[in-house]
């Protein structure tokens, strides 16, 4: 393996994986997207019936920016593309700043790095760092999976479907919108 | 489309090169063709306990890892590298980075906020654009290029959000 002066996060990783003082890491991103993704399927809602519009045709995208987690900005774009996602160059969408809703998430870093202080000596800025980019991308990663598609009584698409995943990565649909501005996320 | 400054995050402490001036300074990088350039230079690094190897490194110039120059390559086929060696003496580790040469594309603006602005003309389509300042170069990216280096695992990669005029 290449060195890069970071050998020791992969070993963080699999201890906030295993149970430490019964808080795993999956309880953490579990307990965190519970208060957090009510508030973004609100957020999200009314860009993504307006870009939708009355359309038939095409995908709205909601894509999370892994920039955002840089910059710590979170901040979303939201797009309709008329043929394959990511490929149109200037599509009609949006940027979403949802800084204000990963701010509990941001404070569960410093929660996550006590807990880190317990087993690894003298943890590092550029650690902490890396760690708290991998736990804010899994939140991302997972907030699509906590929308779920509005039951239909029918498996046939009402709409527009609404896809959700990185920028340029996979996505996966987490509804549609239809032309009336029914349905949508739950 | 957003556009972002690369640099150095600053929980990072990068490689620094060690009798780079007069070898890959910004003045002699810029004043040389790609083809006066030598294809491999080999340097050791100033010994820090925290360095990491990140994979951009802004000082003394742009020098990026394999994954970046690959991405770089797939927006941008005809940029040229020089490949640079960066040899950790003390922790007797190394790692090859790529110096690629870029054209200054125009100088950049403060903006009200004390942030970067930049005519959007100046960018054009490119996904990477190097700009001068009054006292440095600035290594201005486009978010698509961003989020396919971000999504690659790379370590270190700061960005700052410019402002486009």
């Amino acid at each position: 393996m290449e060195q890069t002066g970071l050998e020791r996060t992969d070993a963080m990783k699999a201890y906030l994986q295993e149970a430490s003082e019964g808080m795993t890491l999956d309880k953490f991103v579990e307990r965190r997207l519970g208060t957090i993704w009510t508030e973004f399927a609100k957020a999200v809602e009314e860009p993504v019936k307006k870009l939708a519009g009355q359309k038939t045709d095409g995908a709205v995208v909601i894509s999370y920016l892994r920039g955002s987690i840089v910059t710590g900005s979170h901040v979303f774009y939201i797009a309709y593309y008329i043929g394959e996602p990511f490929v149109e160059e200037d599509p009609e969408g949006v940027y979403l700043d949802l800084c204000h809703i990963f701010e509990s998430a941001e404070a569960d870093c410093m929660e996550i790095n006590r807990i880190l202080g317990r087993k690894f000596v003298r943890v590092l800025d550029s650690e902490k760092e890396e760690i708290r980019r991998w736990y804010l991308h899994l939140l991302y990663e997972q907030l699509g999976d906590f929308i779920k598609p509005q039951e239909r009584e029918s498996d046939v698409a009402v709409g527009v479907p609404v896809l959700y995943g990185g920028y340029m990565d996979k996505l996966h649909s987490i509804g549609d919108v239809g032309s009336n501005g029914e349905g949508g996320l739950t | 489309m957003k556009y972002y400054q690369i640099v150095v995050d600053a929980h990072y402490i990068p490689p620094v090169p060690v009798g780079w001036y007069g070898k890959i300074d910004q003045k002699t990088v810029a004043e040389k063709k790609s083809y006066e350039m030598p294809l491999h230079l080999l340097f050791e690094t100033e010994s820090h306990m925290q360095m990491v190897f990140t994979d951009v490194i802004v000082f003394p110039c742009l020098m990026v890892s394999g994954i970046v120059r690959d991405v770089v390559m797939r927006y941008m086929p005809r940029t040229g590298f020089t490949r640079v060696i960066l040899f950790d003496k003390a922790r007797g580790c190394s790692k090859a980075y790529y110096m690629p040469h870029l054209r200054s594309a125009g100088h950049i603006k403060k903006d009200i906020n004390g942030g970067i602005a930049v005519e959007k003309e100046l960018l054009g389509d490119k996904a990477v654009v190097k700009m001068d300042g009054i006292d440095k170069t600035y290594i201005i990216m486009r978010m698509d290029i961003v989020e396919s280096i971000l999504r690659r695992g790379t370590v270190g990669v700061g960005l700052k959000e410019i402002t486009i005029v």
